[in-house]
């Protein structure tokens, strides 16, 4: 039995420049009902051990590579592969094969964020010479999602990506580093894993094959007639989508944030809109070419914010 | 318990050392039982106005492409500031980090306790080298100090 569950895949604690403690991380998620974590620290794996004793919240062990020319997640990685410091502009190929090799898995965070000096590091300069072992990419970068600009930059480029046939997921990352001054409470990363209960294995196998679902509020995914969700393949021809938007979380995470769920947008390569209808309709039916790749975008108002994404699905791709 | 020096040195920094790492290595004799490492680095701030408006508009021309003139209050980014932070290993193994914006930094590693950052563990004898990563560096100099200092019972 597999379930949607909902994670932060981006979080700092006191062991680099978090204000959190391990501890308080935890309870924090838990009190956002995240049933899962990444602990994605800066340039260091100190932390881990703290996050063994504890069952409130399944954690899945990180590390953010914070080097001079962009900030790379790596999740699940069975030893640290270090040398972050002396990446050079020209040096990370050989780092992402290493920790690919090493079964880690590999993600871009905030691609298009500022850079030096505002944000040290921050946007990404390193041209990739293998996008295919680059498993996820953070398309929704902090708590308020719309309002920043990169994020539509991040999308766009993430588009182009599929575009060349690469299948990366879609992931919301908090870039998380302290209770305080936080909004959007219910924004996270929705994972499907299999089981009655999220594991660490759980999370991870979720990303490498693409089972994400990305929001600001509603988990909001959907499902071909056979079972088939984002990162999976489909045949080409017609399928009937059943789309799900479930506000429980939303509701107990956020009761008094406003949302109107107004329009989905079925979005193919080029980012193309192919089919946009309304957000009441629980079904979609559609002919799917082959070689191309779909998601699903949740449109529409929250709070006072007129036309805005909501939620997107991670891709299927049309063998 | 005793404390032995094991490394004192000063590094003086200017902008053409940004985002490149400069080492520093110290031996650990046989007994040390913790490590004590003591890190400071000055200014860490830009003061001047005018200058810190110019390195912003570069950074945003740069990086935020057509949306750079969206950007119309630079106070936000304000003050600049410099990053060099530190990085520990032993004998080629990682044995943590301190990626944070203090400027003034004590840490203490032993096979009992690590500071936050760093992985408590054996404190093996040889060669040791402490990195300084610069992040940026935003004033036309910077300067850090360092003092590595071992613990040995009596």
């Amino acid at each position: 039995m597999k379930k949607w569950y909902p994670c932060e895949l981006h979080c700092h604690t006191l062991h680099s420049d978090g204000s959190f403690t391990v501890g308080e991380l935890i309870s924090a998620a838990k009190e956002r009902k995240l049933a899962g974590i990444c602990l994605t620290d800066h340039n260091t794996v100190s932390g881990w051990e703290e996050t063994d004793n504890q069952s409130d919240v399944t954690v899945l062990k990180g590390i953010e590579y914070t080097t001079y020319h962009g900030h790379m997640l790596s999740l699940g990685m069975n030893q640290l592969i270090n040398n972050y410091n002396c990446f050079g502009i020209k040096d990370i190929n050989y780092t992402i094969a290493q920790i690919r090799k090493d079964g880690g898995l590999v993600g871009i965070a905030h691609p298009f964020q500022l850079g030096t000096p505002i944000c040290t590091g921050g946007h990404w300069d390193y041209k990739i010479a293998r996008w295919e072992y680059v498993n996820y990419i953070e398309i929704f970068s902090e708590g308020c999602p719309y309002l920043n600009t990169a994020n539509k930059k991040a999308r766009e480029f993430w588009h182009s990506l599929l575009d060349m046939s690469y299948r990366i997921a879609p992931s919301m990352g908090r870039d998380w580093h302290r209770t305080a001054g936080n909004v959007n409470l219910a924004a996270c990363t929705y994972l499907y894993c299999e089981g009655e209960e999220l594991t660490a294995g759980g999370m991870k196998e979720a990303i490498e094959k693409g089972h994400t679902a990305i929001t600001t509020g509603p988990l909001f995914t959907f499902f071909t007639e056979e079972g088939c969700t984002a990162g999976d393949e489909i045949y080409p021809g017609f399928h009937t989508l059943s789309i799900i938007i479930d506000t429980e979380r939303q509701k107990e995470t956020v009761p008094d944030q406003h949302f109107d769920f107004k329009t989905i947008r079925l979005v193919s390569n080029g980012g193309k809109t192919v089919k946009e209808f309304p957000a009441t309709e629980k079904e979609l039916t559609f002919i799917f070419e082959k070689g191309q790749w779909y998601s699903l975008e949740l449109w529409g108002d929250i709070d006072e914010r007129t036309d805005t994404l909501l939620a997107f699905t991670g891709a299927v791709y049309v063998s | 318990m005793n404390k032995i020096k094991l490394q004192e040195i000063t590094l003086f920094l200017d902008k053409s050392d940004e985002k490149t790492s400069r080492f520093v290595p110290f031996n650990v004799p046989e007994g040390v039982e913790k490590l004590c490492i003591t890190y400071s680095y000055t200014p860490k701030i830009l003061e001047n106005e005018e200058k810190s408006i110019e390195l912003i508009k570069e950074n945003l021309i740069r990086d935020a492409g057509d949306t750079w003139t969206e950007y119309t209050d630079y106070s936000e980014f304000m003050p600049l500031k410099n990053l060099v932070t530190l990085s520990l290993t032993d004998g080629g193994i990682f044995r943590g980090a301190a990626h944070r914006q203090a400027d003034r930094q004590y840490h203490e590693i032993s096979s009992t306790y690590a500071s936050p950052g760093f992985l408590k563990g054996e404190i093996r004898s040889g060669q040791w080298v402490l990195c300084l990563d610069v992040h940026a560096l935003v004033t036309d100099h910077c300067v850090c100090m360092i003092k590595v200092e071992g613990e040995v019972s009596e």
